[in-house]
């Protein structure tokens, strides 16, 4: 039978454990909305998930303007890259990365979107490519690219895809 | 029980093998050489597609038997220019080798409404054969469904042709409406290579036009129809003209996958005697974690042996698919046939990959 003392030391670590487990849990279930970006230039105010789906598979290779559309994404197992791939074409990260493959080898594209590795290399990407669109954390954002709505959603909408539950 | 054993050693080895092998290579899509393209130069995208089967039926020894070796290249040659190869290395039932170059394509990338390719390509038959080429990875099921069987597998359809092929968007909204219209050699005569690829033994130029939609409101759904014409020499002084419609419906969405077709095959003679033979399969599997069990039933019923080997075949077949990563899966089938009128299964195992 433990002392009083022990059982007050294990009610203590008990009780710091806890409060470490629920700021684990509260990290881990507190949404990360994500956002897609585009150049500052491109005056696109909002794409549609079938937009996307449809530059990634080189179904439209042009924006309105004229620019040539490119999509710059994550490399696989990232967050952002597994949103992208629901958002657009309610695919896993595997059958996404499958159906690129596939894409290649039916000749609609010759290598797919262009891979990064970073939210910043997203960033210097689509800040030096007029017609570059890629996704990355809200948090993330800065000057030198330009969010845009997916469906016309912005984060905290209801119906937004792009988020880190 | 000791041959078994041996059997499932040499599986595994080669399983491993494989696993190990591709576990090394190179994600999929990695960055385009930027050096290269900077300076303005076609970069070449590489990929191999292959498999290794095992396979039992009644009547035949259990047999190992290399799959192909799928040679696949791609390169942007300018900003509108594409290149496309595709080199076939199989064994065929003498254990010998061949090589095919089952496609070849130059495509002009002029805009979103049209795109034309010069070359081999697959011709646009329903859907199965232009969404799944030689790279089994691809396909959840172990086999292609008999009437999508290549030519030098028997096949009915001619799902290779040499000549111009051309496809585009069709302004329409969210219907997500595309065309395709093709022209090539067509049939070669009875008994000769089936794909005319250098030469065309007769005046006739097969034409097959398809139309196809992919409702924006519907990721990962499609429908569509196409028309398939040639006249050609079964013989010489002989000409037979071969019509094809095919109407599709998939629906390929995480996690299931539905694929279901219908085929109608007709030839008329000079005389004017039309004979008409129909083909359907449907395919439907669910993705479970890295387990993918799938269903097929199929029906066949094949013209009278003037093309390709098969007969009037039916059944089902079932199948388990396993990823072994992002690259490599291990498949199992059952099928169950009914081919002339004569009952048989085979059991089929499979391991495909692509890098």
């Amino acid at each position: 039978m433990p002392s009083k003392r022990h059982r007050h030391s294990l009610l203590l670590v008990l009780v710091l454990a806890g409060v470490r487990f629920d700021a684990n849990v509260h990290a881990q279930t507190s949404p990360r909305s994500f956002v897609l970006v585009v150049n500052r230039n491109n005056p696109v105010e909002t794409v549609t998930a079938a937009q996307l789906r449809n530059m990634v598979f080189a179904a439209q290779t042009k924006w309105a303007s004229g620019r040539r559309a490119t999509v710059v994404l994550l490399d696989s197992g990232s967050i952002e890259r597994r949103l992208f791939a629901w958002a657009c074409c309610r695919l896993s990260p595997a059958e996404f990365d499958k159906a690129l493959l596939q894409s290649v080898f039916v000749g609609e594209t010759v290598g797919g979107p262009k891979v990064v590795s970073s939210a910043t290399a997203v960033k210097k990407f689509v800040f030096n490519v007029p017609g570059a669109i890629g996704v990355i954390d809200a948090a993330d954002v800065d000057d030198t690219v330009r969010a845009i709505t997916l469906d016309g959603h912005r984060p905290g909408d209801a119906g937004y895809l792009l988020v880190h539950k | 029980m000791r041959l078994r054993s041996v059997r499932f050693t040499a599986l595994h080895s080669v399983i491993i093998v494989v696993v190990t092998t591709f576990s090394l290579a190179p994600p999929a899509f990695a960055q385009h050489d930027e050096e290269h393209e900077a300076a303005g130069a076609a970069v070449l995208n590489t990929h191999v597609f292959g498999n290794v089967d095992l396979s039992r039926q009644p009547g035949e020894h259990t047999s190992f038997s290399l799959g192909q070796l799928d040679l696949f290249a791609t390169a942007q040659v300018s900003e509108r220019v594409l290149f496309l190869a595709e080199t076939v290395i199989e064994a065929n039932d003498q254990n010998e080798y061949n090589v095919d170059l089952e496609r070849l394509l130059l495509t002009f990338d002029i805009n979103e409404w049209l795109r034309v390719g010069v070359g081999r390509y697959h011709t646009a038959i329903g859907y199965y054969n232009t969404a799944y080429h030689h790279g089994l990875w691809f396909q959840t099921a172990v086999s292609r469904p008999h009437v999508f069987a290549f030519e030098d597998d028997g096949g009915v359809l001619p799902v290779h042709d040499v000549g111009v092929t051309a496809e585009g968007a069709i302004p329409s909204g969210r219907a997500g409406l595309r065309w395709v219209a093709q022209t090539g050699n067509g049939h070669g005569p009875a008994g000769a290579e089936p794909v005319q690829t250098a030469v065309d033994a007769d005046r006739g130029k097969s034409f097959n036009v398809a139309l196809t939609s992919r409702p924006h409101p519907l990721p990962g759904f499609q429908t569509g129809v196409s028309f398939y014409r040639d006249r050609f020499n079964v013989l010489p002084g002989v000409s037979e003209t071969e019509e094809i419609v095919a109407a599709h419906a998939v629906w390929i969405r995480s996690p299931f996958e539905w694929l279901s077709e219908v085929i109608s095959m007709a030839h008329r003679d000079a005389g004017g005697t039309r004979e008409s033979a129909p083909a359907w399969y449907v395919q439907g599997a669910y993705q479970i974690g890295r387990l993918r069990p799938y269903l097929r039933y199929e029906s066949l019923r094949h013209l009278d042996g003037l093309i390709g080997s098969a007969a009037r075949v039916s059944g089902p077949s079932a199948g388990l698919r396993l990823e072994l990563g992002p690259s490599a899966a291990i498949k199992g089938q059952y099928d169950h046939e009914r081919r002339e009128g004569s009952r048989q299964s085979r059991v089929t195992g499979q391991v495909a990959f692509a890098f």
